[in-house]
């Protein structure tokens, strides 16, 4: 589904991702996990469009399209999803009605007729038990004013109502306790299907208790330098990211 | 001095005043007051039909018969490494600084009182904050006014070199006299990089009496300034305050405080100059009116184009005392950059009714009251003043000021 | 073609030009279908004898040049203009004629049809407003206006075009007719009063509430009411009307100039709304062609209770200047403004409101959302003046700009002058921009740039919007976007 091969990105002329290559298949689910500055969020990133980031070598594949040839709305409407790690404040868009807007762009990239209001509400409804949102944040602007774990749980909500093909999960426990954790990890599993696939992007291992991984890679300085199954987390949560940080002052290692 | 009985209801040619010391000083100066009288004349009077001067009338200084007086502040302070004085004292180190940057940031174009100022030049009180000094104590500059009848034309520059630190308070007295004086004051600030200047400027003018005043500053990269004007005295007071923020991470605070009482009218006006990127100011200039006084306030800020990442604010909160008094306020953004914070707002209104019925069911009776809220409504701007003897001193000069009938109609 | 407006006015000159007789030798021609261009007191008496004014008409004008021959122009907007020749306009010309105009829709700019499309439209009415087909041809034939004026007449309301109201109800316009913009009142209004030519009046009776929104779009013989309109609106105790002026699709006219005059007059506990979508043609990329719209409205409530309220979307000509006001002179009035003034390219808005508070009890809200794109300058100006009398009045205003690229400006200018103690007036202004991290979350949600710029400037003017009537609304968020296509990056 999602084939990145040496990918090399910098921002304002620093390299931030040294080669980068990872693949993910229909129906995995893939943990990213690294130290702060590793890179890890630069790659949901550029996965999902960012230009501030520049590419400037390596490629992306996605469902066998170029996916850096791609404006960011377009990868949305191909179903790919970014779970922000700071969700973005937007006053006076009402969260409903963005998200509408939303599904309905993609509704209409994929030759599918638009919801009208009565349909996108039943949706909502539906979409709305699942993550255990409060109602009443459908009428608020977008993001505005909601606390940290409201941001997180309406960026997994969103996720639920435009059902993407590759989510990807920027640090989506940052900030939330363990409750907030459980309901949000309960709601992307209740996503998880086989022709869909998850990246997960974190520093800590606690949610993937929750959230069980397939694969496991380690990130450090711009590159993947350990890759494994779900154990692998276990082991990271055991040494600390300074094990890894030893490995990386080595000979770098390009394999995924 | 004779008048002509023929000619219009007496009043002073402030055009000719200049003649009378037309060949005083050195040639430098007189060339400077050449060139402000040229100016003034092209400016000529204000009058109420310009925006600049719409709510404040100047009638009774056209009307009235001036004579030019000397200056003779009184300055003291500073401490070691500074240098202070009058302009007749200063050594040509100074002279040369002094000619190189008297007027340039006083621009008398669209100021006619600042051109009449400088073409009445007769001293200056010079303050020299040498690069890298930290002034001991702050500098102190007194200037009182002649007797009644009098035009006086304090000029003031101060000069702060690079990493300068230092506090400089001036302050604008007189006594009462029948026909009042009439002072037109112009003050220059320059703030080199990475300095962190305060000047405070406190106006006591008497009852009566007429005080035109300019104060402008230009602060370089990395720059602090930190001005508080308090209005206290003065039949009819007008100050302009301008600050140009030329160089990156420059910053400026501007505190004012203004107590009107009697047929008193206070007009101030304030224009900050964002230049370049990543400036910061912030203005707060309040208002505590009784009797039959008026207020003006006028405070802009402008954000060229290109001076992204300016923060600014600028607030102007009122307190009106009595049934006759008016204020006018027009705070004023003029943006032309779009990564910008800016934020103004003004309120007129008057002591919070909650507040006072919370202080006199706790057993103060409503005067007390009401002067406790005004005392803290001015105490925002006072406890900011960081000369301990100078604040303490305004303190109690502004209660004593303060009218007693605030609290008991509440 | 048009013609544009030709530099250089001397108020000096104009009286010269005035005081003497005209130099082309003009005779009063009452069969001319037109007069020769520039303003003199026999233009002026053309222009009253064409419309067959009673004789306080003509002294209304008459009076009203001579007050304007006194004036200058003002000067303290912020915007900029060459200098207008008011000695080369043609005050008066008979409505156009059919086949004057473009033929078919085929010889109408394709620009124009291509934003009447987005609009949405309808084929007819796209014919009217591009001048192709005149109002009246239209709506004589439709029904549904006959209908409609039927039923207001049976309720007593008088809805009709100036020019009739002056033959049918001379009493109620020599009442009204510059009670609240006096032609003193600006140079402008002076202006208008002198050489208006037609426009709407509107009366409400006792009682009645006005059972539909009246829109001038609904006026008939609305065809060529001019660049000088007027419009009187009179409700009457217990009434209420709301009035929709102008529409959202971009109008063009070739009289560069626009100076109007809107007079609302409410009674003991009356209600007007009078909501106004401006769209006139706001000139090419580099501002060549654009209308001057130099607009002068003011309601007054007169009566306890009342209540005037203000909705405007500025989003066209190249200048506006405009100020709709309220005088809250009955106790416990209440006055309203909501405004949204986009600029974009070269375009120049001046713009806000004057609540004039003299009853007890008076209440007044201001709410200014101005966007600047392009080189665009947006500014507020507003007065909030509360008289010695106005005890316990409270005014809250909030102004907030939006800026859109960095070679635009957006300008405050809030005058607050308060002459009593027990008043409250607040003001607030904030200023802010499009993040360049809202667009790519909303370009990772799949809402392309250009949507998500529209969203969130819809968005910010959501208070203003949910102001209009709820067609009037949807209409006015499409007309944002489109207005604000390419200016995002």
């Amino acid at each position: 589904m999602l084939s990145v091969k040496n990918l090399k990105a910098s921002i304002d002329g620093t390299e931030i991702l040294k080669g980068i290559n990872l693949d993910v298949k229909a129906g995995e689910v893939h943990a990213i996990m690294g130290p702060n500055g590793s890179g890890k969020s630069t790659l949901a990133q550029v996965i999902a469009g960012r230009d501030t980031y520049e590419v400037t070598e390596g490629s992306v594949t996605y469902m066998g399209k170029d996916l850096l040839e791609l404006p960011p709305e377009e990868r949305a409407r191909e179903g790919i999803f970014l779970a922000f790690q700071y969700p973005v404040e937007i006053p006076g868009v009402n969260n409903t009605y963005f998200l509408k807007a939303a599904l309905n762009a993609a509704r209409k990239h994929q030759g599918l007729e638009e919801l009208d209001a009565m349909d996108f509400l039943m949706l909502v409804r539906e979409k709305m038990k699942i993550i255990q949102l409060d109602e009443e944040l459908l009428h608020r602007p977008v993001n505005a004013g909601f606390s940290g774990g409201e941001k997180k749980r309406n960026e997994i909500f969103q996720m639920a109502v435009l059902d993407p093909k590759l989510a990807v999960l920027d640090e989506t426990d940052s900030g939330l306790d363990i409750d907030a954790l459980r309901t949000v990890a309960e709601g992307v599993n209740s996503l998880r299907g086989k022709d869909k696939a998850i990246v997960v992007v974190t520093h800590y291992q606690r949610l993937l208790e929750h959230i069980v991984p397939d694969y496991v890679h380690v990130l450090a300085d711009g590159r993947v330098v350990r890759s494994g199954g779900r154990e692998l987390a276990l082991e990271l949560e055991k040494e600390g990211y300074s094990w890894v940080e030893q490995q990386t002052a080595g000979p770098a290692e390009t394999r995924g | 001095m004779s008048r002509i009985t023929a000619a219009p209801p007496a009043a002073t040619d402030f055009e000719a005043l200049h003649l009378r010391i037309v060949g005083e000083g050195p040639d430098w100066i007189r060339e400077f007051r050449t060139n402000a009288r040229s100016r003034f004349v092209l400016e000529g009077l204000p009058h109420h039909r310009m925006e600049a001067w719409r709510n404040t009338n100047i009638a009774p200084i056209v009307a009235g018969l001036f004579e030019p007086a000397c200056s003779t502040p009184e300055i003291s302070g500073g401490g070691e490494g500074v240098w202070t004085g009058r302009l007749s004292q200063a050594p040509e180190k100074i002279l040369a600084l002094v000619r190189n940057n008297l007027g340039s940031l006083a621009d008398a174009e669209g100021h006619p009182f600042t051109a009449l100022n400088g073409s009445l030049l007769n001293e200056i009180t010079l303050v020299v904050l040498p690069e890298g000094c930290a002034a001991g104590e702050p500098v102190t500059i007194g200037h009182t006014a002649g007797p009644g009848n009098s035009l006086n034309v304090p000029r003031t520059l101060i000069l702060a070199g690079e990493r300068a630190i230092g506090t400089i308070i001036e302050t604008f007295e007189g006594t009462e006299t029948e026909g009042g004086y009439f002072t037109s004051a112009v003050t220059e600030i320059f703030c080199g990089k990475d300095t962190d200047v305060k000047y405070c400027r406190v106006q006591r003018e008497a009852p009566g009496s007429f005080h035109i005043g300019r104060v402008q500053a230009r602060v370089e990269q990395g720059g602090r300034l930190h001005t508080a004007g308090i209005a206290l005295g003065a039949a009819l007071d007008r100050e302009d305050a301008g600050v140009i923020l030329a160089g990156e991470g420059a910053s400026c605070e501007m505190d004012g405080l203004f107590l009107t009482d009697e047929s008193r009218h206070v007009d101030n006006r304030t224009r900050i100059v964002h230049a370049v990127p990543n400036c910061r100011s912030r203005q707060v200039y309040k208002g505590i009116l009784s009797d039959r006084s008026t207020a003006v306030f006028v405070g802009r800020v402008i954000v060229r184009p290109g001076a992204q990442h300016t923060d600014a604010d600028q607030s102007n909160p009122n307190l009106l005392l009595s049934d006759d008094t008016t204020v006018y306020t027009r705070p004023q953004l003029e943006i032309y950059a779009d990564d910008v914070r800016c934020t103004h707002g003004a309120t007129v209104g008057q002591l919070d009714a909650d507040a006072l019925f919370y202080l006199r069911s706790r057993g103060i009776d409503p005067d007390e009251a009401g002067r406790l809220l005004v005392k803290g409504f001015a105490g925002e701007i006072l406890d900011r003043i960081e000369v301990p003897s100078l604040r303490t001193q305004l303190e109690s000069e502004v209660a004593g000021k303060l009218p007693v009938t605030s609290g008991s109609e509440g | 073609m048009s013609d544009q407006i030709k530099l250089e006015r001397n108020s000096e000159a104009a009286e010269q030009l005035a005081n003497r007789e005209y130099k082309y030798g003009f005779v009063t021609d009452i069969e001319a279908d037109s007069a020769p261009p520039g303003l003199s007191e026999e233009i002026i008496r053309f222009i009253s004898a064409k419309k067959e004014e009673p004789e306080f008409m003509l002294e209304f004008r008459l009076k009203a040049f001579r007050h304007w021959l006194t004036l200058e122009e003002p000067d303290w907007a912020f915007v900029n203009y060459p200098a207008i020749d008011y000695q080369q306009i043609v005050y008066y010309s008979a409505p156009k004629a059919q086949g004057d105009g473009p033929q078919s829709l085929d010889e109408v700019d394709p620009k124009l049809l291509e934003t009447y499309a987005k609009l949405g439209i309808p084929l007819k009415e796209q014919e009217i407003l591009a001048g192709v087909v005149a109002v009246d041809a239209v709506f004589d034939s439709v029904s549904v206006a006959t209908t409609f004026k039927g039923k207001l007449e049976e309720l007593g309301i008088v809805f009709c075009s100036f020019s009739e109201a002056v033959k049918e109800h001379p009493d109620l316009i020599r009442k009204y007719l510059g009670s609240v913009v006096p032609y003193t009142d600006n140079f402008f209004a002076a202006l208008n009063a002198a050489v208006f030519t037609d426009g709407s009046f509107v009366y409400i009776p006792k009682g009645v509430r006005c059972p539909m929104e009246l829109s001038t779009y609904f006026r008939i013989n609305a065809a060529n009411t001019g660049q000088f309109e007027r419009t009187l609106i009179v409700a009457d105790d217990d009434a209420y009307v709301s009035y929709l002026e102008g529409c959202t699709a971009p109008q063009r006219d070739e009289n560069q100039l626009h100076a109007a005059v809107v007079e609302l007059i409410a009674a003991e506990n009356s209600t007007i709304k009078y909501s106004t979508v401006q769209n006139w043609y706001p000139g090419d990329e580099n501002g060549v062609g654009g209308i001057y719209n130099f607009v002068t409205k003011r309601g007054k409530c007169a009566g306890a209770n009342s209540k005037i309220s203000w909705t405007q979307v500025e989003t066209g000509s190249s200048i506006t200047w405009k100020y709709p006001g309220c005088i809250l002179q009955g106790d416990n009035s209440v006055g309203e403004f909501y405004s949204v003034a986009l600029t974009n390219n070269c375009q120049q808005a001046d713009t806000g409101t004057k609540m004039v508070h003299i009853g007890k009890n008076t209440r007044s809200t201001i709410i200014s959302k101005g966007i600047s794109a392009g080189r665009g300058q947006n500014t507020y100006r507003g007065l909030v003046k509360i008289l010695k009398g106005a005890d316990g009045a409270r005014n809250y205003s909030q102004c907030d700009s939006m800026l859109l690229g960095d070679r635009c400006g957006a300008h405050t200018f809030p005058y607050l002058d308060v002459q009593n103690r027990t008043a409250t007036v607040e003001h607030e202004a904030s200023t802010s921009k499009i993040g360049e991290d809202q667009i790519f979350y909303c370009q990772q949600r799949g809402i392309s740039a250009e949507d998500a710029v529209s969203m969130i400037v819809n968005g910010f003017c959501k208070e203003v919007f949910s102001e209009l009537p709820m067609e009037f609304a949807v209409e006015a968020q499409k007309l944002l976007g489109i207005s604000l296509e390419g200016s995002v990056g």
